[in-house]
């Protein structure tokens, strides 16, 4: 419990008010809020307790009241003091001004940004406790695998093993499925089929229906709201829907609706608008799904008790995989699992078979780096504008110290002017964010808002507390260090004039500029470097050609029986008889997917039969062509290599990066020679070797692939069309689709768009940090501008005298202007090697990158060093033209 | 300071205190506003009026005991000066004078 009433309430009240008013005030203050917590509660007593004093502060009581008159007086001098030098100087203020208000409005801006993707998923109650499981594999030693994906027994028998586990949830990522109710057929874009502790794991808000039962059967649908209201009849209530019955694509059992719950939260990992009961997914893949130590697609969350020691429990698990798996015996690879923290299911991007929404959290942190910089520089702007400039206010101390004043006033009185000047950029940025909000979640195409300041917590604090104290602090901070040097001035010295600036001042003040200078290279040759990464991997052959192609999905509601494969090469046929349409070919991923993998390979090269990690794609006949693929030896499938039923199938091809992984030391060799999949039992006879290509960005490298010669009504179906066609591939795919398979959705998109989407956080990641680079350098050379312009006004007379000594302009130039070379000259020297070594851990991550260039960190080098010549030229210029008679008239 | 005129809460409250005799403090002057007059005014303002009345010699104070249900700090007590009492009889009278000489045609509707 904490002390009521707040300690510093009393001690404000006590500051502003007599002594003799202290007792009456506090005791009727406490009388009140004794009568009102019978009345209104603790919670709100208390809330009116603050209320109340706060009423006490009025401004003419303030007057008439405070014991300290004096200071008050002497305050309201130092504001007016404060704000007509802020109007004198309007270049200066305004830089300040111009740099303070950008830096809170970057910071702010992107703090919402970061608050926003750190803050996924911790709307569960038991947040700190849930974690994923997630599954390594191994073969001979080398990892095949880190993935999200496990087997659907791993949840249950670690929950049986396990007694620090609370609880667990089981899931399967359902694909497109289509929902039939009262007649009408609805789209599903992805469900879950989750177990029946999937709300006791989480916390998403049911509206309708039980929590406890939702899941509980087989045939049970719990729906989000906004795709329930979909459903509504004109004169239904959503709690209608509750035990309305619904079927799922063709299935022979009606589905239940059990429960509605609330849309997920922007921020959760999962996404989805349907949750099936897991009971419903055994039921229709078999009970493989619930004890197969083989299947591998499946999530577990399992909440830990409270207090379980973490690092202890994962020593645990270690043993888990070898206890179950007997060293690969069971699966084709060595298992070990390990758990992830909720909280970072969202920022990890190196997961593989990724369900969950994911943002790479080095970047988050990397962005909220690049604005806490442009803060600084503005900050550090402030810091030297002000410092220079104090000799202009050394009369004033001098003059405030003879009448008396303490050095401790007049420290108060320079660190007014910072608080005051930072307050009030404070209050504009707010105003700013709020007006560019829209703008900016709309850049950043995440549903961004103010309320998140206002609800998020940062190391168990309310935001807007931290962000307080922070602003409190660094306000102090870079206040202290001009109030300090300027109370320091001695009146004797500065009324006879002998005055200087401190040495350490000087200094102090180099290696800010240093820093910010430093800093604005980095960021310029950093964002170059990303933007060049980019265009690399947008500019490499990749091995294939997906230019030009229509990708629509497949006719997923028309059964897969024997007719199959000659109505979809008839409807092959009628499209190609459109003379837009070059080809059209079906495949069961696409460019830029993750392709389906399989431990349990074999090869007939391989004497000990060991077990091979390789990926397999099913395509059919016109693949290689469609996608300018080279066969390199032996031959593309053909349509005798087809059959309906799958088992008949018995061809496979192979691209160049498999050949070592199955052990075939030329391409010749692999023609002709078996690979099997030994966990299907199955055989299939190599008849080519096609071409490496990249089936995800370049980020991730060439990996081995079989091929199968497999059909399937899931399969995408890819149209090669003539550039420019768009609009007429569209329309006559449509018709021949809905033609040859009625009943189906028609719905489209196109490869390349779909493969661009592997980069895109790397391009929003390049667009930021570009934006951001541009106001860090304005704000960087505005501060440089200042400081020019401050000691060359300083200097007008010796300019003058110069002049009239027969100085010309270069040597001008060169007198005053070398000083500030010099130290970006420093700050170029310090920015290329730590730039050099960003650019490269930056590029360590993709496998095929235009490495370090260092023309890129050099012309950044050359363009900050112009940039500036040119600033301080425009300077010297402008003062060094001047008439001297005029600059040794200036006073 | 506007005079030694009294507006219109500062009668009020002075009435109050006159009313309470000698628990003329804080809380009692709001809860006796409150009850008799249906009107809501917060502690600040309460505060505000006497301490100005204070000032303009109406009202005298001193403390009283401890109270245990203020957290034990003692009462801020007021009292009406009889400087106080003739400015309220002043305005009474000034009133009464005024009620007098309304003319009675002045209502008839």
């Amino acid at each position: 419990m904490k002390e009521f009433p707040p300690k510093w309430i009393v001690t404000l009240l006590r500051f502003f008010f007599k002594p003799e008013l202290w007792e009456s005030i506090e005791g009727d203050l406490y009388e009140l809020y004794s009568h009102e917590v019978g009345k209104l509660g603790t919670r709100r007593a208390k809330w009116r307790y603050l209320v109340n004093s706060l009423a006490f502060f009025r401004y003419h009581r303030l007057r008439q009241y405070s014991k300290t008159r004096n200071q008050m007086d002497l305050f309201k001098n130092y504001l007016k003091v404060s704000i007509r030098d802020i109007r004198r100087h309007r270049v200066f203020s305004g830089i300040n001004l111009f740099g303070l208000v950008t830096g809170f409005t970057v910071l702010l801006l992107i703090t919402q940004y970061t608050l926003f993707e750190t803050g996924f998923d911790q709307f569960n109650d038991q947040y700190d406790r849930i974690y994923r499981v997630i599954n390594d594999r191994y073969q001979n030693g080398e990892q095949v695998q880190h993935g999200a994906i496990t087997y659907p027994t791993i949840g249950p028998t670690l929950a049986k093993d396990y007694p620090e586990i609370e609880t667990y949830t089981r899931l399967f990522i359902g694909g497109r499925n289509y929902l039939h109710s009262n007649n009408e057929q609805f789209l599903i874009q992805g469900n879950l089929y989750a177990d029946e502790h999937f709300f006791e794991v989480f916390d998403y808000e049911i509206l309708e229906g039980s929590r406890e039962d939702a899941l509980n059967e087989s045939a049970s649908i719990v729906l989000s709201e906004s795709y329930a209201s979909r459903l509504l009849q004109s004169d239904e209530q959503l709690h209608d829907l509750i035990g309305h019955e619904v079927i799922v694509n063709d299935w022979d059992f009606p589905c239940k609706i059990t429960a509605i719950m609330k849309d997920m939260p922007a921020q959760s990992h999962l996404q989805t608008d349907v949750l099936i009961s897991y009971k419903t997914f055994i039921r229709l893949a078999g009970d493989g799904a619930d004890n197969s130590w083989q299947w591998s697609d499946y999530y577990h969350y399992i909440v830990l008790s409270e207090g379980t020691d973490m690092a202890g429990f994962s020593q645990k698990l270690e043993q888990f995989g070898d206890k179950y798996f007997e060293n690969g015996e069971v699966s084709g690879a060595e298992e070990k699992f390990s758990l992830q923290p909720l909280g970072e299911v969202h920022l990890d991007p190196a997961m593989e078979y990724e369900y969950a929404t994911v943002t790479d959290g080095q970047y988050v942190w990397l962005i909220l780096l690049v604005a806490i910089v442009i803060m600084l520089i503005a900050w550090i702007n402030y810091i030297n504008l002000t410092t220079s400039r104090a000799l202009e206010r050394a009369k004033e101390v001098g003059v405030r110290k003879a009448l008396g004043a303490f050095r401790k006033q007049i420290f108060g009185q320079f660190l007014t002017e910072s608080v005051i000047l930072n307050v009030m950029a404070l209050l504009m940025s707010f105003v700013l964010v709020v007006v560019l909000q829209p703008v900016f979640s709309d850049l950043s195409g995440l549903p961004l808002s103010l309320s998140l300041f206002v609800t998020s917590s940062v190391f168990g604090l309310p935001f807007p507390i931290i962000f307080g104290l922070v602003f409190i602090a660094i306000m102090v901070i870079i206040g202290i260090y001009p109030a300090r040097l300027i109370s320091r001035f001695k009146p004797q010295d500065v009324v006879k004039g002998k005055y200087s600036l401190v040495g350490d001042l000087v200094n102090m003040r180099k290696f800010l500029v240093i820093s910010q200078f430093t800093a604005a290279l980095i960021l310029i040759s950093c964002s170059v470097a990303v933007y060049r990464q980019i265009e690399f991997m947008r500019s490499q052959d990749l091995g294939m050609d997906m230019t030009n192609n229509l990708v629509m999905y497949g006719p997923d509601l028309t059964d897969f029986d024997s007719v199959y494969i000659s109505r979809f090469e008839s409807f092959r046929s009628e499209l190609m008889s459109k003379p837009m349409v070059q080809s059209v070919t079906s495949a069961g991923r696409l460019f830029g997917d993750k392709m389906p993998r399989s431990f349990m390979f074999r090869s007939s090269a391989d004497p000990e039969q060991n077990d091979i990690t390789s990926n397999w794609l099913p395509v059919d006949h016109g693949f290689t062509k469609q996608f300018a693929i080279d066969v390199l030896a032996g031959r593309s499938f053909d349509r005798s290599d087809y059959h309906t039923n799958g088992g008949r199938v018995n061809t496979a091809m192979i691209n160049e990066a498999g050949l070592s992984q199955f052990g075939f030391d030329t391409k010749e060799e692999a023609i002709g020679a078996k690979v099997l999949m030994a966990d299907r039992n199955r055989e299939y006879r190599i008849v080519g070797v096609v071409s490496n290509f990249h089936q995800r960005s370049l980020k991730e490298n060439i990996e081995p692939i079989i091929f199968f010669p497999f059909y399937d009504n899931s399969h995408y179906i890819s149209v090669k069309y003539t550039s420019g066609m768009e609009e007429l591939v569209i329309k006559a795919s449509n018709e021949i689709f809905t033609k040859f398979y009625p009943g189906n959705y028609f719905d489209y998109f196109f490869m390349e768009d779909h493969f661009d989407a592997n980069y895109q956080s790397d391009e929003q990641v390049g667009m930021i940090s570009a934006g951001l680079t541009v106001i860090a350098i304005i704000l960087a050379i505005l501060g440089l501008y200042g400081l020019v312009l401050i000691t060359l006004l300083k200097k007008t007379k010796e300019v003058g005298i110069r002049k009239v000594l027969g100085a010309n302009l270069a040597e001008l130039l060169a007198l005053f202007g070398s000083q500030f070379m010099l130290l970006i000259g420093a700050a170029a020297l310090l920015g290329v090697p730590i730039s050099y070594w960003i650019i490269s851990a930056f590029l360590r991550d993709y496998s095929y990158s235009t490495g370090v260039e260092w023309w890129v960190i050099l012309t950044a080098a050359f363009g900050i060093i112009m940039m500036c010549v040119l600033t301080v030229l425009l300077q010297t210029n402008r003062i060094t033209r001047n008439n001297p008679v005029e600059s040794l008239r200036y006073e | 300071m506007k005079g030694t005129n009294i507006g219109e809460l500062e009668e009020l409250v002075l009435l109050v205190v006159a009313n309470l005799f000698d628990n003329a403090y804080g809380i009692g002057v709001k809860q006796e506003i409150e009850e008799k007059c249906n009107r809501s005014i917060t502690i600040s303002t309460v505060h505000n009026v006497l301490q100005r009345l204070q000032e303009k010699d109406y009202l005298e104070s001193r403390y009283s005991d401890p109270a245990p249900e203020r957290g034990g700090k003692r009462k801020l007590l007021f009292r009406v000066t009889p400087s106080g009492q003739s400015a309220l009889e002043n305005s009474r009278s000034m009133r009464e004078s005024l009620w007098k000489t309304i003319p009675k045609v002045a209502f008839e509707r």
